[in-house]
């Protein structure tokens, strides 16, 4: 469980510094192109795609950071539908059910993400390749039900607070 | 039979406490399993694709802008020049309570921000001069929702999202419902104190005009670069985003290196909640399209709805009882798309009907079980939820009035665009 607890803080301490990037990146480019416009008249033609990547990126691994901080949105209506006393387990059963969504969904992305590595697509407006950026997508959904499997396992580090409504 | 096994599927996912991220992704696989000839595959290209979307830039920095401004000191500025400007009203503490709630929501375009960014500050206060603890928690309860509807709105943008209206129409068409919702309260404010003590105006109202100025800039710098049409709504974030960290930073000197880090952090477990839902529910909205589901639902229900009256008053109804058990972003992203054929059959502005939809939700928070500002208030007020319950009818009849209006008068909403 040590080995575990150490690689979900480790996982979470990317994903922070990961997203505060990514932040800095999308205020930052965005910033300036609003302030060239402002001077200059004209602003960096590639600047809202490198914004729209740099959202990308801080949205999904975010998400990491949500399964982390239980800040998941999720519809409490139905909390209290079962005996209070099968929780545990039923819990348990919750994280697994979210493990294996997620590592389903994590093949079908890595399977796309293929698909546009074969076709050699490209952005057209900054011409870079769009599989790199786009891997983003499978890998958060692996690191995503590796996490839920690890709270399965040892349910002592799953968050405190297991969910919010924003 | 299908839809009903999928209805049970997916009941039975919320029983066993599961997000709505992995609800939707086992709605789509299903989708995909039934009708999609089982194309996997294309829910992750649509996933891509809605996250490649410029339109979407502008609400991680809306948010992060809402975080930045409540982690200072600017909500107490404005809401000590609102307090000195309302004195001489009857319970102005109270009116000025419910206008920092409005200039603030106009700032951080988040409900739960506001009624906690105003609520800490006017709460202790109002209590203090002798305000009734029922009166003081509903108001702020009632007057934080006011951050859903005063531009700019996440729950606007999610909405222009799925339903490819304009964004910026419809932080212009939020205005006049957001001044009626905000006079509404007042009035009712003013009435409930009106034996409350008055008094004049004195020098302290300059000092805290002074004191708040650049508090009061942000607002002014939103609203006044979108209505001019000098930002588009994504620039008006990223120059709000600035603005505040030079307010914070370096004018106000309330926050330093690791305090806005910390924030930015906060912020990032925000969105890594609500974009992987809007991604796939952008997914679901794509999938129902193109096997014409919309079509099929305006087809029926448009000869089971007698005239615009009888689509308002059912679809007001489904509003007000989704609202209740159901996060207003879930509920745009999953109804907006669904509704808005409907409403477009009935000849309703898209604006107005996003508008009115907004207002109506904006009621769930405030309606048990799910009422988020309700167990928002009973946290920050170390309050019963039951209280907090009652405290807020009064202002729910006075929202349900503002929803009334809002919905049977199309020009409240369209005036400006």
């Amino acid at each position: 469980m040590i080995a575990a607890r150490r690689l979900l803080a480790l996982l979470t301490r990317l994903e922070n510094v990961f997203c505060l990037s990514g932040f800095t990146v999308l205020v930052l480019v965005l910033f300036v192109d609003v302030g060239m416009r402002w001077l200059f008249g004209g602003g960096i033609p590639w600047s809202h795609q490198v914004g729209i990547y740099a959202n990308a990126a801080l949205a999904l691994v975010a998400m990491g950071l949500a399964s982390s901080g239980g800040t998941h949105l999720r519809p409490r209506f139905a909390d209290n539908w079962l005996p209070q006393k099968y929780h545990p387990q039923l819990e348990t059963l919750g994280e697994l059910i979210s493990a294996t969504v997620f590592f389903v969904f994590a093949v079908f992305a890595l399977q796309m993400v293929l698909e546009t590595h074969a076709l050699g697509e490209r952005s057209t407006v900054t011409l870079t390749l769009v599989w790199p950026i786009q891997l983003l997508l499978p890998s958060v959904f692996f690191v995503a039900a590796l996490r839920h499997l690890l709270f399965a396992v040892f349910p002592v580090l799953r968050p405190t607070k297991n969910e919010q409504e924003a | 039979m299908t839809f009903f096994l999928l209805f049970v599927l997916l009941v039975g996912l919320l029983v066993l406490r599961q997000p709505m991220v992995v609800v939707l992704l086992v709605a789509l696989m299903a989708c995909y399993f039934f009708w999609g000839e089982g194309q996997y595959r294309f829910i992750a290209l649509d996933a891509w694709n809605a996250l490649n979307k410029e339109v979407l830039l502008s609400i991680p920095l809306y948010l992060l802008a809402g975080n930045l401004m409540a982690a200072g000191s600017m909500a107490r500025r404005i809401t000590n020049f609102l307090q000195e400007l309302s004195c001489f009203v009857p319970g102005g503490l109270a009116l000025a309570a419910v206008l920092a709630c409005a200039v603030f929501a106009a700032m951080s375009g988040s409900s739960t921000v506001t009624l906690l960014a105003v609520g800490g500050v006017m709460y202790p206060a109002l209590m203090e001069a002798g305000y009734s603890r029922s009166l003081v928690v509903g108001l702020l309860c009632a007057a934080g929702t006011l951050g859903i509807i005063v531009p700019p709105s996440i729950p606007l943008i999610l909405y222009g999202v799925m339903t490819q209206v304009s964004i910026v129409d419809l932080f212009i068409a939020g205005l006049g419902p957001a001044l009626l919702l905000t006079l509404l309260m007042s009035a009712y404010v003013i009435w409930r104190c009106r034996d409350m003590p008055t008094r004049r105006w004195s020098s302290e109202l300059g000092r805290s005009f002074r004191a708040s100025i650049w508090a009061l800039g942000t607002p002014a710098l939103i609203m006044g670069g979108i209505y001019s049409g000098y930002f588009t709504a994504t620039e008006a974030a990223v120059v709000a985003v600035a603005y505040t960290l030079l307010v914070q930073v370096f004018v106000y000197r309330e926050m330093g290196f690791s305090h806005v880090v910390e924030v930015a952090q906060d912020t990032s477990r925000l969105i890594g909640g609500l974009f992987p839902v809007l991604m796939l529910a952008v997914c679901l909205n794509l999938f129902l399209t193109l096997q014409q589901l919309p079509a099929e639902i305006v087809a029926s229900l448009a000869s089971w709805l007698e005239g615009p009256v009888s689509f308002l008053f059912a679809t007001n109804i489904l509003l007000l009882l989704v609202g209740s058990v159901v996060d207003i972003g879930s509920a745009i992203l999953i109804l907006a798309p669904l509704l808005n054929p409907l409403a477009a059959n009935f000849d309703m502005h898209p604006v107005h009907f996003g508008i009115m939809m907004i207002v109506n939700l904006e009621i769930g928070y405030l309606t048990p079980p799910m009422g988020l500002n309700l167990i928002v208030a009973m946290g920050a007020f170390r309050i019963g939820f039951w209280d907090v319950c009652k405290a807020v009818i009064p202002f729910v009849v006075i929202l349900l009035t503002g929803l009334f209006l809002v919905a049977a008068v199309p020009s409240i909403s369209t005036f400006l665009i």
